[in-house]
């Protein structure tokens, strides 16, 4: 079969090189040049001096004799250089550089002109020129021109290339943070009518946006559920992985499940399919409104600080649960209890808080958030969050952020 | 971020990370890592002494071959991380997939006790 093949190839080779129909080749070129001009002894010139690059497929050359027919070329086929005569038919050259300018500021152009007319080339250069050409033609001269330009081009064109990729990275990041923010509540006051306790979130999103996540509401009218998590990975992915989990935690603890088995089933699903093993860490806790019993399980995720009303602070004690995702089975999950007295706050996060870098690639750590969070008092959760991220920003010293940050506390009133 | 490999032989694969696991500098390293540990199908160690910092994506890295080893009835053992990075680790739970030690006896030793 493969030796059947060579000859099959030659043929189409050969038909391939017919001269003038490279628009037909079966493969792109590397790069395609538009020759404007008059006069039929350049097309000829061109031809010869890159008889080796047309076989080799290096570079493909279309023809037109004036500048209307040349922009209708452009129109409709990948032009990367264009090398125009001054003196064309109807419009001129300039006219044509002019037009290029507007429409096609991608294509590199060469300009043919007479020998010594200096004032015409100035203002081809003027008009975006890349480079010219003088009258009488010298071969080597127009062979080193073209391939110059050419190699400009196809930077330009991979330049053209790279920043419409990254626009496209950009784009994706943006409807990873659209994701994510749209499954976050945001509005506070958030129970303007429940004096019980109050409560406040906040996230900072990374330039690469990952799944970090919190969440609250009212169960049953005297019980507040909330959760905090952080999806492994970036992007969309870790968005969706986020957003998903955190509907799935909720709607059991919807159903008056308790918060292990909340994160127990979840955490279920998630094995059920997960090829790629993405993994989130969780931490959930359902508040009793009336007599400040909290009842939460972990995932994995960072134990949240329990800031008493005399300031003390101390870590929610663990609860000794794998991160979401990871492993399958029973009894994985377990649950932990304590009670808020009144002016005792909950204050949760997410590793991007602690993991915060500064320009000496120093953590920010939970020893530096403890300390800050010594300092709160039974001062307002809002306040307390946004004494936390000052408290970071003044770390890093403008480093910018790596990881999301999500913070959530409540305050028992 | 790269690894060596220390040791290769028919009980054990001991393998050592060094520098910075996260996106920017992962790379090729996944699949790297994959094909010295898992396909080799035997009990891995893997020395984290020179990991100064490990994201999720390293973590995930680890775990799912911890988990592919254990379907060919073989185990990882993490040795030695740096203290932020055990903690990480500790954190989110999963020295109960991949047990953390502190020197290679140890380690040997929780190999033996899994298998």
């Amino acid at each position: 079969m493969l030796s059947g093949r060579g000859p099959e190839r030659a043929a189409e080779d050969m038909e391939t090189k017919a001269p003038e129909t490279d628009s037909a080749q079966s493969s792109a070129p590397r790069a395609t040049v538009l020759v404007v001009a008059g006069d039929p002894g350049l097309k000829l010139l061109v031809s010869q001096k890159f008889r080796r690059e047309i076989r080799e497929n290096e570079l493909s050359f279309v023809f037109a004799d004036d500048g209307a027919s040349a922009l209708r070329t452009l129109g409709r086929s990948d032009v990367d250089v264009v090398v125009t005569d001054v003196q064309l038919p109807g419009t001129d050259g300039l006219t044509l550089l002019s037009d290029l300018k507007k429409y096609f500021p991608n294509i590199r152009s060469v300009i043919i002109s007479a020998y010594g007319d200096m004032r015409t080339i100035r203002r081809a250069l003027n008009l975006g020129a890349f480079d010219f050409l003088t009258k009488p033609i010298d071969l080597d001269d127009l062979g080193v021109t073209i391939l110059k330009t050419v190699e400009e081009a196809l930077a330009l064109k991979q330049a053209v290339r790279d920043r419409e990729r990254l626009a496209a990275i950009r784009q994706e990041l943006d409807v990873a943070r659209r994701i994510q923010l749209s499954m976050i509540p945001r509005t506070f006051p958030a129970f303007p009518g429940k004096s019980e306790f109050d409560i406040y979130g906040d996230i900072k999103t990374a330039r690469d946006v990952g799944g970090d996540f919190y969440d609250f509401s009212i169960l049953d009218g005297d019980k507040l559920y909330f959760a905090i998590g952080d999806a492994s990975g970036k992007g969309v992915p870790a968005a969706l992985f986020m957003a998903v989990t955190r509907t799935m935690i909720k709607a059991e603890a919807v159903k008056g499940n308790p918060p292990d088995r909340c994160l127990a089933e979840a955490n279920r699903i998630l094995c059920m399919e997960n090829e790629f093993s993405m993994f989130i860490t969780a931490f959930c806790g359902i508040l009793d409104v009336g007599t400040g019993e909290v009842a939460y399980s972990n995932g994995g995720h960072k134990l949240p600080f329990l800031v008493r009303s005399g300031a003390e602070v101390e870590t929610v004690p663990g609860t000794d649960g794998i991160a979401l995702g990871v492993l399958e089975g029973e009894s994985l999950y377990n649950v932990g209890t304590m009670k808020l007295g009144r002016g005792d706050t909950i204050f949760l996060y997410s590793d991007g808080v602690t993991e915060a870098a500064n320009r000496q690639l120093e953590l920010y750590t939970d020893k530096r958030l403890e300390m800050v969070l010594s300092g709160i008092g039974e001062g307002l959760p809002k306040d307390a969050i946004n004494a936390v991220l000052v408290d970071v920003e003044t770390f890093s010293e403008g480093v910018p952020q790596a990881d999301d940050m999500a913070l959530l506390a409540i305050r028992y009133n | 971020m790269d690894m060596t490999v220390i040791n290769a032989d028919d009980e054990l694969t001991h393998v050592k990370l060094r520098g910075r696991v996260d996106l920017d500098t992962i790379g090729d390293l996944d699949r790297e890592f994959t094909r010295q540990t898992v396909t080799r199908r035997k009990d891995v160690i893997v020395d984290m002494s020179d990991v100064d910092y490990m994201a999720s994506i390293g973590l995930r890295m680890l775990i799912t071959a911890a988990k592919a080893l254990d379907k060919f009835g073989a185990s990882m053992v993490l040795l030695n991380p740096h203290p932020d990075v055990e903690d990480v680790l500790r954190t989110a739970g999963f020295d109960k997939v991949m047990p953390i030690e502190h020197d290679l006896e140890s380690a040997r030793d929780a190999l033996r006790a899994r298998a």
